[in-house]
């Protein structure tokens, strides 16, 4: 008895089984049970969109807005250093954007991995088309960090200047930044795989033209006027002229949509940002953030102009004298990305650029005109001068994206090409184009010895 | 598949091996069999019993059971013998059959002769090889404190107690020579009667200024004593969760003869240690001014809160007052005990009411045990462990939350606590009106039961088999009143409870040899395993009309909301041989490989060994007769310990719940939440001992002096890693730790007369702590909370990283501060940030002198730390810089005109004009000395009489006098230099790494500790 009650008690320890260790954390999914199919994958895909339709609601736009000379500073809080062009690395709004980004760059990296390592079963086309349109967003998004964390394309003659840490498949080790350069050529490498892939129509999802407006903006950065013609030239006769002045109202069914973000409703705002930061709810009392007085006079000094209108002023010959915008005034707008203007008033400066096809020129331009004053009687001659178009496909890219992020770049492409020197010819309000904060700062966490910061101050 | 074939390899040769043991049995003849015990009942383990004039002995198991076997009938004269008491002879006769004999020793016992539990057995002193510091519970009973822990500050050599903050049943910074881990857990392995209790100081996160104490629901009557064990010839028996060393607490059990009882009752008050002077309403007004005018502005200074001047002229609300009580501390403890041939029995029933000074608050503990250990048989010893207890924390709002810290920060001198309508004020802070409008009170029901079954199935061997089951449920109530809440009902109700099941259970083997009493050999093996799971669910409700726990049927229909909990499993192997030659020579071997569900299969089990050895020089012929040295000892030891305190789903990447509603286009989303590392492993310990234990004058004097160096590799930590990596924070194993120390302690009798004895016990402690390796990473790949410590390589683990202030300029009243190259500069810019001081202190210890003059006695602890900085972070918004906060008085050591040399620079309500980017400035402006030392208690006590004892039919009776944290020696400028606030984060890893990094010695708001006066009286009959 006493033998095989002990012999019991051993043989109870000695039952323990590798299974016991097999725990699943309570009160969570596991990458194991959440990722197991194609429709899994379809998910991930749809978070890609769904993520970027968040980050790209006004916010990229907007800290690139922050840089530029269309607002006026903020009245307090983490984006006035980047308004001031002081950022440093404990900025969080600035840390979180990136973060945000980067982000959905793992999601696209993830993707492409779990499609090319065979661990789940999917359809070719499936795996082509998805495969294209992580390409497609991974391109659209290296495209902004590059713009924001990095001294533009042509700030060196070689572009060897730091980029950014290019990631282009998932990992967790620190790494240190690539040239522009790379970045650059990164991201034309990604378009040019996603037009290959990506179909023609794919519902509110990325599409060739997507793809393909993508890249005419990526060369309009790179001053790489005659590829920007050549995409302009296959895609514009595809889409026509919307003769909506404002076009977060319809963005998402205007016939100059190339590529929008799918914003619903109040409760699937995906201009949140547009509206938070401009939306005037009271007419007697500005907007969170407010316009710069150099966009104000500009957009104003002509009220036939029809876009004018969209423009407030409070408390004139105050010394609180301050100005707004009255588009973003609703409850929820559409948000436009690639549209046909954007095309026209590229093409018309590149080919004024070159001096070629002036006519084609002066046609995009008047377009534009011919909507912003709802007559033809403001359009330019047939014979206008080569430097009056680029002068004006400038001005008019001001009047017609205001908060769209765009001022900023436009002028930094302009100073890479007309001021290589930053001999102070070209100016964002008082800093030369090329000062180091015009870069923001990196956030502290890409703080390792592998990784070099940007070089901070150095803008009036 | 590696691993399948070792366990399975494993399992064989330990099946075999048992089974060895078991039939390891020679067949019987005629013995001489019996019992070893002291006065006290208690078997005595060890004990040689030798037929004189033959080579027949045995050695007593742990049921003190020997047999003697193969011995013919006749007459036989027995020596009994064991350490610690006298020899005996007994004479016996041995016919035909065998012959039982009960044989009592008389204990004859040193210092070093002190049983010591080692971790699944007992060892006595001079046999440990390991560094091992025990305290008895009659040293802990000293101090009324809440929570066991509380009391080992100041008494064990090596070990850092910060108590709790002043908040009742907050939980104590526990540290063992040093800190070894960044993000893993700090906190040492608490094993109650061998049971790895449950111990998550974070199961309610972060609330109210302070977190869980998971040892607060263990009552300190309880214990019998505590062993701390420290280098890992102690701790590697526990492997993979020794690294930050082991406290084994044993609990009080039956004993002696028949029954004893003993009742305690005490009661005493709390006040805080130190009070904030803060401004009164005139002061803030003038220096509110002071600052307009010096930015610039003419008139009068707007006030914050819709505050007219003349109203805050007229109010003068002093918030301390507001917020502080005297606290009531009383409490009653009733045990008995009954010892027995067969059954011994302790219970104790204990009921604590522990007020603090904080308004409101309170910890009110009600416990109960039952202990009781029944012989059934010579070869089976049942035991069982049984405790309940209910923790009851009446909590309130302090530190950053509120309470008192709104006192110290933005509830202002010239707000009113009630507007003249009789409403509360509501403009600005109003802790008054926090406190009298939520309702909060954490309840913990605690089941600790173990079943112990001891058994001899044969000669020399022992198994003992272990099942135990920690059972907690913790309900966290609140409700907040319309009054807070703005909505126009009953108020609204919020529940967050956690059950933890944590089940264990261990089976050792246990085989003895004694041969000649020269060669003493003991060999365990041993297996456990461990799983706890914790479940967590929220409720809430609007419309309540008061906690959940008065209005069940709004429970019933409350939102339920499932919360993240934990699950884990451990599973151990582990051997342990010892051997001495003639109790001189000692040298031991362990081995422990343990498994771990936190780790992915590749890297789930881990070996841990030590080997250690020990040398008694004073049973040497050559120093015999020496009459300086009563004992004198040389140990060394070398092993490995673990640390898997991480998060269960540390190396798993986890997704968005299935059902997250987060649609696009009419499309569901999925997406990750987490980084997987499937590499992720142990962090490991290799630690190095070396001591020397000597007793002089016959004892009276004891001292021990050790030497460690304990070197972390593969440091767990919750980086802050690249955000192009697409997520902002990772678990890996990074870098390297160093500890390296001294140790020194003594005991001494000083005088000893019939009438008067004063004893000192003395401890003192050297750490020194470097992180020795980051990897790519840099100081911001973990912070300590707050923006206030970092890693930094070549520094302590929490070293204070910050830009340093050089002084005010006497000509403008503004900062100047240091650039990186230490030159003089206006710009206060993070690039010149650097290391400038550190938490953790370079020196500890403690020294308690004990007076006994007949029937008086008096007892003084002072404890010290030395070489630490304490960073006061939310001074930097209590002085020159006028916000909406109040300020205390030292902001008047401010600049004020040309050639002024003050402290604080001058008065301003705008940070810009210390060149800030905004009000919260880290520099060393707020870094202070944060050495100490403490009056941590007096004691005086007066013990009845025998004769006037017996007279009451009392055994004893005693009535003492205690007071804690009457006086302390400080440079520090702030409240109380002994800060243990509560971690911030925002995750479980955060939370580690900000206890390791930021606890001690950074305060923020945090409560001073508690100054209490008590009266106590114990009986015994």
């Amino acid at each position: 008895m006493k033998r095989l009650l002990i012999i019991g008690v051993l043989m109870l320890s000695l039952g323990s089984c590798r299974k016991w260790l097999e725990i699943k954390p309570e009160g969570t999914q596991l990458e194991s049970e959440a990722v197991q199919s194609q429709q899994d994958l379809a998910n991930i895909l749809n978070s890609c969109y769904d993520a970027m339709a968040n980050h790209y609601n006004g916010r990229v736009q907007f800290f690139n807005e922050l840089m530029g000379d269309n607002l006026e500073k903020p009245q307090s809080g983490f984006t006035v250093p980047v308004y001031q062009h002081t950022t440093n690395f404990f900025n969080s709004d600035v840390s979180s954007l990136y973060g945000d980004l980067y982000n959905v760059i793992f999601r696209l990296n993830f993707l492409q991995k779990k499609l090319s390592d065979g661990s789940i079963t999917v359809d070719a086309a499936f795996k082509s088309r998805v495969e294209a349109e992580t390409k497609f967003l991974r391109a659209m998004i290296y495209f902004d960090i590059v713009r924001i964390w990095a001294q533009p394309y042509g700030y060196t003659t070689d572009n060897s200047h730091l980029g950014v840490v290019i990631r282009e498949e998932v990992e967790t080790s620190p790494k240190a930044r690539a040239s522009v350069g790379a970045v650059y050529s990164f991201i034309l490498g990604d378009i040019e795989s996603a037009i290959v892939g990506l179909p023609d129509q794919n519902g509110n999802y990325a599409t060739k033209d997507a793809a393909k407006a993508l890249l005419a903006k990526v060369y309009f950065q790179m001053n790489n006027y005659a590829k920007v013609k050549e995409v302009c030239d296959e895609l514009i006769p595809k889409y026509t002229m919307d003769p909506t002045l404002n076009r977060f109202e319809n963005a998402l069914t205007s016939t100059e949509k190339i590529f929008s973000f799918v914003s619903t409703g109040v409760g699937d705002n995906r201009a949140a940002t547009y509206i938070n930061n401009f939306r005037i709810v009271n007419p007697s009392n500005p907007s969170p953030n407010r316009l710069s007085k150099s966009l104000y006079l500009e957009a104003t000094a002509d009220t036939a102009d029809k876009r004018s209108a969209f423009y407030t002023i409070f408390s004139p010959g105050d010394a609180s004298e301050t100005y707004g915008i009255t588009k973003f005034n609703s409850d929820f707008l559409s948000n436009p990305i690639s549209y046909l203007s954007q095309l026209k008033l590229m093409r018309a400066e590149a080919c004024a650029i070159l001096g070629t096809d002036l006519t084609t020129a002066v046609g995009d331009i008047n377009d534009i005109l011919t909507r912003a004053y709802q007559s033809n009687t403001y359009n330019l001659p047939t014979n206008t001068p080569a430097a009056d178009l680029i002068t004006m496909a400038r001005k008019q890219r001001r009047l017609e994206f205001p908060c769209e992020g765009v001022r900023v770049q436009d002028l930094k492409r302009i100073g890479a090409k007309e001021d290589p020197t930053g001999s102070g010819s070209v100016m964002i309000r008082t800093s030369k184009w090329n000062c180091p904060g015009l870069a923001l700062q990196f956030p502290v966490g890409e703080n390792t010895s592998v990784f070099e910061f940007n070089a901070e101050g150095g803008c009036e | 598949m590696l691993g399948k074939y070792y366990f399975a390899s494993m399992n064989t040769r330990l099946l075999t091996f048992y089974l060895l043991l078991i039939f390891a049995t020679s067949a019987s003849a005629q013995s001489i069999k019996g019992t070893v015990k002291d006065v006290g009942n208690e078997p005595v383990i060890g004990a040689t019993v030798q037929v004189e004039g033959s080579s027949y002995g045995a050695v007593t198991d742990p049921l003190g059971f020997f047999e003697i076997k193969k011995l013919k009938p006749g007459n036989y004269r027995l020596k009994i013998s064991s350490i610690g008491f006298a020899n005996i002879t007994k004479e016996v006769t041995l016919g035909e059959s065998d012959v039982t004999v009960v044989v009592v020793l008389k204990e004859d016992r040193k210092q070093m002769d002190e049983l010591v539990v080692v971790g699944y057995g007992v060892q006595r002193k001079r046999e440990v090889t390991g560094a091992i510091t025990k305290i008895g519970g009659k040293e802990l009973n000293d101090l009324p404190v809440p929570s066991f822990e509380a009391a080992l500050q100041g008494k064990a050599p090596g070990v850092q107690v910060t108590v709790g903050s002043g908040l009742a049943g907050s939980a104590s910074i526990v540290r063992i020579r040093g800190i070894s881990s960044i993000s893993a857990g700090g906190d040492p392995l608490y094993v109650v009667d061998g049971i790895p209790i449950t111990q998550d100081y974070f199961i309610l996160g972060n609330s109210g200024g302070m977190n869980n104490n998971p040892l607060s629901s263990l009552n300190p009557d309880d214990i019998e004593s505590v062993e701390v064990l420290k280098d890992a010839a102690a701790n590697a028996i526990y492997g993979s969760r020794g690294a930050n060393g082991v406290i084994l607490i044993t609990t009080k059990r039956g004993k002696g003869k028949g029954w004893k009882f003993g009742a305690q009752a005490r009661a005493g008050i709390s006040t805080p240690t130190a009070r904030p002077k803060m401004l009164n309403n005139k002061q803030w007004l003038q220096l509110n001014q002071e600052a307009w005018e010096n930015d610039g502005h003419a008139g009068r200074a707007p006030l914050p809160g819709g505050i007219t001047y003349d109203q805050a002229m007229a109010t003068n609300t002093d918030w301390v007052d507001e917020t502080i009580q005297t606290g009531a501390k009383y409490g009653m403890n009733f045990s008995a005990t009954k010892g027995g041939e067969k059954l011994n029995t302790f219970m104790n029933l204990s009921h604590d009411n522990n007020g603090s000074y904080l308004a409101g608050n309170s910890f009110v503990r009600t416990a109960g045990r039952i202990n009781m250990d029944y012989k059934a048989t010579q070869w089976l010893k049942i035991g069982i462990n049984s405790s309940l207890s209910r923790g009851l924390n009446n909590r309130v709002n302090a530190g950053w939350s509120g309470g008192l810290g709104a006192a110290m920060s933005t509830a202002l001198p010239i707000y009113p606590i009630y507007n003249a309508d009789g409403t509360y004020y509501r403009s600005g802070n109003n802790p008054v009106r926090m406190m009298d409008n939520l309702k909060w009170r954490t309840e913990e029901l605690r089941a600790l039961t173990g079943l112990n079954l001891t058994l001899t199935p044969i000669k020399d061997v022992v198994v003992q088999a272990q099942t135990s089951y920690d059972y907690m449920n913790q309900t966290d109530d609140q409700w907040r009143s319309s009054e807070i809440t703005g909505n126009a009902n009953d108020g609204d109700a919020y529940r967050g409870m956690s059950f933890v099941k944590n089940f264990n259970y261990y089976v050792t083997a246990t085989y003895m040899k004694s041969i000649k009493e020269k060669h003493n050999f003991q060999v365990m093996v041993g297996n456990e395993y461990q799983r706890a799971n914790t479940i967590r669910r929220s409720a809430d409700s609007t419309n309540v009309g008061g906690l959940f726990t008065d209005n069940f049927d709004k429970l019933l229909t409350a939102r339920y909301l499932a919360q993240p909990g934990t699950n884990w499993g451990f599973l151990s192997y582990f051997a342990r041989a010892t051997y001495n030659y003639k109790q001189k020579y000692f040298i031991q071997g362990v081995f422990r490989t343990d498994a771990s569900s936190r780790f992915g299969a590749n890297y789930r089990w881990a070996n841990f060994p030590s080997l250690s050895g020990s040398w008694v020089i004073s049973e040497e012929k050559f120093m015999k007769g020496n009459s300086h040295f009563s004992f004198l000892k040389l140990r060394a030891g070398w092993g490995k310990s673990g640390n898997a305190n991480i998060p269960d789903d540390a190396r798993y990447a986890t997704y968005s719940a299935a059902s997250n509603n987060i649609t696009y286009n009419g499309n569901p989303t999925l997406f990750p939440l987490k980084l997987e590392n499937r590499n992720i492993r142990w962090e490991t310990s290799n630690n190095y001992d070396v001591a020397v234990e000597a007793g002089f004058f016959k004892d009276r004097l004891t001292v021990e002096l050790d030497y460690y160096r304990k070197v972390t590799s593969d440091v767990l930590m919750y980086l802050t890693i690249p955000q192009s990596i697409g997520f902002s924070q990772y678990w890996d194993n990074v870098g390297g730790i160093l500890n390296e120390g001294v140790e020194f302690s003594f005991k001494s009798r000083n005088i000893v007369t019939k009438d008067f004895q004063w004893t000192t016990n003395f401890n003192v402690a050297r750490n020194h702590n470097e992180i020795t390796s980051l990897g790519v990473y840099t100081e911001d790949a973990v912070s300590g909370g707050t923006n206030d410590t970092r890693v930094v390589v070549g520094k302590p683990v929490g070293t204070n990283y910050l830009i340093r202030w050089s002084h005010v300029d006497a000509n403008t009243g503004l900062p100047v501060y240091l650039d990186i190259n230490g030159n003089q500069t206006s710009v206060y810019d993070n690039k010149n940030r650097t290391a400038v001081g550190q938490i953790i202190p370079k020196a500890i210890g403690g020294m308690t002198n004990t007076f006994r003059y007949k029937q008086w006695d008096m007892s003084i602890l002072i404890i010290y730390s030395f070489g630490s900085n304490i960073y006061e972070s939310s001074q930097k918004r209590q002085t020159s810089l006028v916000t909406d906060w109040n300020m205390d008085e030292r902001v008047y050591d401010r600049w004020q005109n040309p050639g002024d040399v003050s402290k604080f620079p001058r008065m301003t309500k705008d940070y810009r004009t210390y060149g800030l980017p905004d009000e919260w400035s880290n520099t060393t402006l707020w870094l202070k000395d944060g050495s100490y030392a403490r009056l941590r208690n007096l004691t005086v006590g007066y013990n009845l009489p025998s004769a006037n004892c017996k007279r009451m039919k009392l055994t004893s009776m005693r009535i003492s006098a205690i007071a804690t944290n009457i006086f302390t020696w400080t440079n520090y400028d702030g409240l109380d230099p002994e800060i243990g606030r509560d971690s911030e984060g925002g995750s479980s890893g955060d939370l580690n790494s900000s206890r390791n990094m930021g606890s001690q010695n950074i305060t923020y708001l945090t409560p001073p500790q508690e100054k209490t006066f008590s009266v106590q009286i114990n009986i015994e009959f």
